[in-house]
């Protein structure tokens, strides 16, 4: 199974490695059908937007609130750039014009700040399901 | 003793939501309840429910769309709905015709296993990151009151909330959470002004407690 590309944007440094350390340790549980991942880290959108087009990662966390625009703009270009991508939208503010941008924009799912096992396993689950159901509808 | 079973119930009938929060509390479940779509899926996203319930017709978002929300998300818990009228929807566990049939209802939640909550992985270096975060946004927040920077010290507030309670400082969070509402909708007045102070105090002693130990 390829090592999936994972980047994860967020500009506040702990939260970036919470979730590193939350897929790393999920994976060690054997909570997931991957067991490694190949990630990269972004704390602004530019940065973001760099890796992205160098890296084209399969999945990536990204929040909205990032301090140089906003992470729905991202949104839109990644989807663009890489429709496949697997994108999970972070947010403190769970409103349902937030959830219902991300949706209508092209995100997989939305996470709700504080993070919590339970939301980051639900965000994995959801991409290994999308992701090998992708790769059916590849295979005759 | 095994845990109390956690249900969410969204109901905008106030009188039909504290009946059914009554009727659930007797068959020993821990509940939350709501009054509208637009607050079940924030609070849904919690992900902390074994069991939601949920009305078909309320405001800002209906049951149904609200349903159709979570499970888009990959949400994957049971979502049981209550319906005046005869109704067939995907993705819905159960639906209830009202009036909802209490033993019915007893039967379903019994048969709803109880979910296991993950625990966060958190090791002392990312502990260590956080309190060195905090005592940064807490100067920046004492900069932005003395300078009566309203926006600043709500995005400050923003990011307290986001964060405070992955690493135990629940308090922290939900008092941030108030604060930033009250920044973005009234006048920065000396109320505010004093409430603002009292916030960076308990922000600057969270950061010390950490110090200590």
């Amino acid at each position: 199974m390829k090592e999936p590309k994972l980047l994860l944007v967020d500009d506040v440094d702990y939260s970036r490695q919470l979730l590193r350390n939350n897929i790393m340790s999920l994976t060690e549980m054997k909570l997931l059908k991957y067991r490694t991942f190949n990630f990269f880290n972004a704390g602004t959108a530019a940065d973001a937007k760099a890796l992205f087009t160098l890296h084209q990662p399969d999945i990536v966390f990204l929040d909205i609130e990032l301090p140089d625009y906003s992470g729905l703009e991202l949104l839109a270009q990644f989807k663009q750039q890489k429709p496949s991508c697997f994108i999970a939208m972070i947010s403190g503010a769970s409103t349902l014009e937030n959830v219902t941008n991300s949706i209508k924009m092209g995100a997989a799912t939305f996470i709700a700040k504080p993070f919590t096992g339970d939301k980051i396993l639900a965000a994995m689950r959801l991409m290994e399901k999308q992701i090998y159901l992708q790769a059916s509808q590849r295979t005759p | 003793m095994t845990a109390k079973k956690r249900i969410l119930i969204a109901e905008d009938d106030s009188f039909l939501l504290s009946l059914l929060d009554l009727q659930c509390s007797s068959l020993n479940m821990q509940t939350c309840c709501v009054g509208n779509g637009e607050l079940l899926v924030a609070e849904a996203l919690s992900y902390t429910f074994d069991i939601i319930l949920t009305d078909i017709q309320m405001p800002l978002c209906d049951g149904i769309e609200a349903m159709q929300i979570l499970r888009r998300l990959g949400y994957d818990r049971p979502v049981f709905a209550m319906s005046a009228d005869s109704l067939e929807c995907e993705g819905f566990d159960y639906i209830f015709e009202k009036p909802v049939n209490v033993e019915l209802l007893a039967e379903l939640l019994s048969g709803t296993p109880t979910q296991q909550p993950l625990p966060l992985q958190l090791n002392s270096q990312l502990t260590n990151l956080f309190y060195q975060n905090l005592a940064q946004l807490s100067q920046d927040f004492a900069t932005a009151l003395n300078n009566e920077e309203r926006e600043q010290m709500r995005l400050i507030c923003h990011k307290i909330k986001g964060g405070a309670a992955s690493f135990g400082h629940g308090a922290l969070s939900q008092l941030a959470d108030h604060l930033q509402q009250r920044l973005l909708l009234q006048k920065l007045d000396l109320t505010l002004l004093n409430e603002c102070q009292q916030f960076l105090l308990v922000t600057q002693q969270a950061g010390a407690d950490n110090e200590r130990t």
